[in-house]
């Protein structure tokens, strides 16, 4: 990175920037992998990368799994007490797609245009397909790990 | 003279010869040398702020004419630079307030560029007779300006009246052939009235200058466009998805990524499974033109660029 007085959109990275990818991996793992595999590969690029914009993605991150269970559980109910008529699971994983790719746009728009200061100052850039391959083989299974784990655990308090 | 004081000179001076230049991204560093010397300096903070909104790195632009301000309240250029930034930020009426401020502290009242920023302000905000007074009061300042001239161009060009812009862009470029600005606003002009082939030689001329710059790039990519209006599509669609900010962009793909899944979902679950077909044959289309569509007109927009950098004399 450059040197002497540091202006504030720079990207300041750690140790570990030699893993940091380009922002458009993250945000293909969203379709091969599923949606937490690729906001946890967003954060950690982001952190790796020193983007100036970390907290707003991690912010970002934290509202979308928000949102995210609000509207599986919300859909689950409509689902279940009819009220909608025609209304099925369907519809929830339409839906859940198309939330789920709003935090991971903004994400991937924030660290873009750090990624290109970051590639501007000569920062090394890691080769994001063996990741991809990995999130594709480990993405759905901590999706549904996940899933089951709050589905299990907020159940008992909605009931 | 302080040794110091010496070397800001000399990087300040640096600097404005990379502005000039269109280096912006070199201006920047020559700045960021000056400022590790004389963090508090108010008009290294400033001018740098200028550089950043070249590069449209507006976030640390905002922050560096901020910083400019704190450490120097009374500056006008301070108050220019915050102007100017407020004004690439899309807010005009808070560049106001700085720029009338800027011209109140100015030993200099009369400061032809602070009369044409805020003409742009007004011109924002859809005064035109505001932005056209601004403008007739730099003129006056100094009526061979040949950026006052593309300005004043640029506002007949608002007004729909293609024939003054013209002539205001003649004055421009009898003052200085090469002005950028006035040749990419004639090729905007020439292509309004069905010049194509015109308009793309002064996108040609701009671009032999410096190919880095953004509307003369603009220029050439509408010209494109116009001969090739299937291709053009995918140019138009782009700029309109862009021109209202990344929010916009993001809601429009999201909704319309939603709206065709549920619609296929909805003919599917009421029996009209063939119809969801064309739904996604639709879909493929949309999907294969806009990945086809950018690639064959950036490709072909690089083409026109490498025959421009082979041009002598380039």
């Amino acid at each position: 990175m450059a040197a002497g007085y540091q202006i504030i959109d720079e990207p300041r990275p750690g140790n570990l920037s030699r893993l940091t990818v380009d922002p458009l991996w993250p945000l293909l793992s969203f379709m091969f992998g599923g949606v937490f595999i690729s906001w946890a590969w967003s954060v950690f690029n982001s952190a790796v990368m020193g983007s100036p914009t970390r907290n707003r993605e991690i912010m970002a991150v934290a509202f979308g799994l928000l949102g995210y269970f609000a509207l599986l559980f919300g859909m689950d109910f409509l689902v279940r007490s009819e009220l909608v008529a025609g209304l099925s699971h369907s519809y929830t994983r339409i839906l859940l797609i198309g939330f789920a790719l709003v935090p991971s746009y903004y994400i991937y728009l924030k660290q873009s245009a750090a990624f290109e200061l970051y590639e501007y100052f000569g920062g090394a850039v890691f080769n994001g397909i063996p990741l991809l391959v990995v999130a594709y083989l480990v993405g759905g299974k901590l999706q549904q790990y996940l899933v089951a784990a709050v589905w299990n655990g907020v159940q008992p308090w909605i009931r | 003279m302080d040794p110091l004081n010496s070397a800001i000179e000399r990087l300040v001076e640096k600097a404005r010869r990379q502005y000039s230049y269109s280096d912006m991204a070199g201006a920047t560093e020559t700045l960021r040398e000056a400022l590790s010397i004389d963090p508090a300096n108010s008009f290294l903070h400033s001018y740098l702020a200028i550089g950043l909104i070249g590069m449209k790195r507006l976030v640390a632009a905002q922050y560096e004419a901020r910083a400019g301000l704190e450490h120097d309240p009374e500056s006008p250029f301070a108050h220019y630079a915050l102007g100017q930034v407020l004004c690439a930020k899309m807010r005009p009426k808070e560049a106001l307030a700085h720029f009338h401020q800027s011209l109140e502290l100015d030993p200099e009242p009369d400061n032809g560029a602070c009369h044409l920023a805020l003409a742009r302000a007004y011109s924002m905000l859809s005064l035109r007779d505001k932005a056209g007074n601004a403008l007739e009061r730099a003129l006056e300042l100094d009526p061979e300006d040949p950026d006052t001239l593309a300005a004043m161009a640029r506002w007949h060009l608002e007004g729909g009246d293609r024939r003054r812009a013209r002539q205001y862009l003649r004055e421009a470029l009898q003052v200085e052939p090469q002005h950028q600005q006035s040749l990419v606003l004639m090729g905007q002009v020439l292509l309004a009235e069905g010049e194509t082939d015109e308009a793309y030689d002064h996108a040609i001329w701009a671009l032999q200058q410096d190919s880095s710059d953004e509307q003369a790039l603009y220029l050439l990519s509408s010209v494109k466009a116009r001969r090739n209006p299937l291709f053009g599509l995918w140019f138009r669609a782009n700029s309109w998805l862009v021109s209202g900010g990344n929010s916009r962009t993001i809601l429009i793909l999201v909704v319309g990524f939603l709206l065709f899944q549920l619609t296929s979902q909805v003919l599917d679950d009421t029996g009209h499974g063939q119809w969801s077909s064309l739904v996604h044959y639709g879909w493929l289309a949309i999907v294969l033109y806009s990945w086809v569509g950018p690639a064959w007109f950036q490709r072909r927009v690089n083409e026109e660029l490498k025959t421009v950098s082979l041009k002598p004399g380039y």
